[in-house]
């Protein structure tokens, strides 16, 4: 009887590098705002300082 | 500020809301803290909820008890501050009157502030053009456009 032939999976024993995802999420929780009008103020006003966008 | 504040109701960590209760009845006031275009900058927004749910932000509620009002804001900077004190909070007014009136609170109560918080503000140098500058609370002269406030180290 022929002998069975094993299957046998060619596993890379290399794991791939995976790609680096940085992920900054704020620990404030995003909320919809009941204050759309002040958000749009504050942030024109820091759009147009030293503060830049992060 | 030594004015007892009104006792407040956490929402969820970034909306506070309580009851201003003087000679007008009762109204329900809301403060947020929302995000911005920096990350690092939260913005301090506060109004009067209206019945429809809606906001009023620039509503002069005139119910005599701005003091007390004040001071709940300042007591819901600090707790939320406590849970993060990695922010920079920043809060203006809805008009250049409101503007001048926090600035007022915080010239008085500097002393008080500055043990707890490094306050700064945002100045317009020129046209449309603005930076961050120390808080100068006794220069008069100064017309800041929005104020900062981070919890010291």
């Amino acid at each position: 009887m022929p002998e069975a032939k094993k299957h046998t999976s060619k596993k890379s024993s290399k794991v791939k590098p995976s790609k680096t995802v940085i992920v900054t999420k704020s620990k404030v929780p995003v909320k919809n705002t009941l204050f759309p009008k002040k958000q749009k103020k504050v942030n024109d006003l820091l759009s147009k300082s030293s503060l830049l966008p992060s | 500020m030594t004015e007892q504040p009104y006792s407040y109701d956490k929402k969820y960590s970034t909306r506070y809301t309580f009851v201003s209760k003087r000679k007008h009845g009762a109204i329900n006031k809301v403060v947020e803290f929302l995000h911005t275009s920096n990350k690092l900058i939260l913005n301090l927004a506060f109004g009067d909820l209206k019945n429809d749910g809606t906001i009023d932000d620039t509503a002069n509620s005139n119910n005599g008890d701005i003091i007390k009002v004040m001071a709940t804001i300042i007591h819901v900077v600090r707790d939320f501050t406590n849970e993060y004190p990695e922010y920079k909070i920043i809060f203006t007014g809805s008009t250049a009157q409101r503007t001048e009136l926090y600035q007022k609170i915080l010239k008085t109560y500097y002393s008080a502030f500055n043990q707890e918080f490094d306050i700064t503000a945002l100045e317009e140098v020129e046209k449309n053009k603005y930076e961050e500058v120390v808080f100068e609370p006794m220069n008069n002269l100064k017309n800041y456009v929005a104020f900062f406030v981070k919890r010291k180290k």
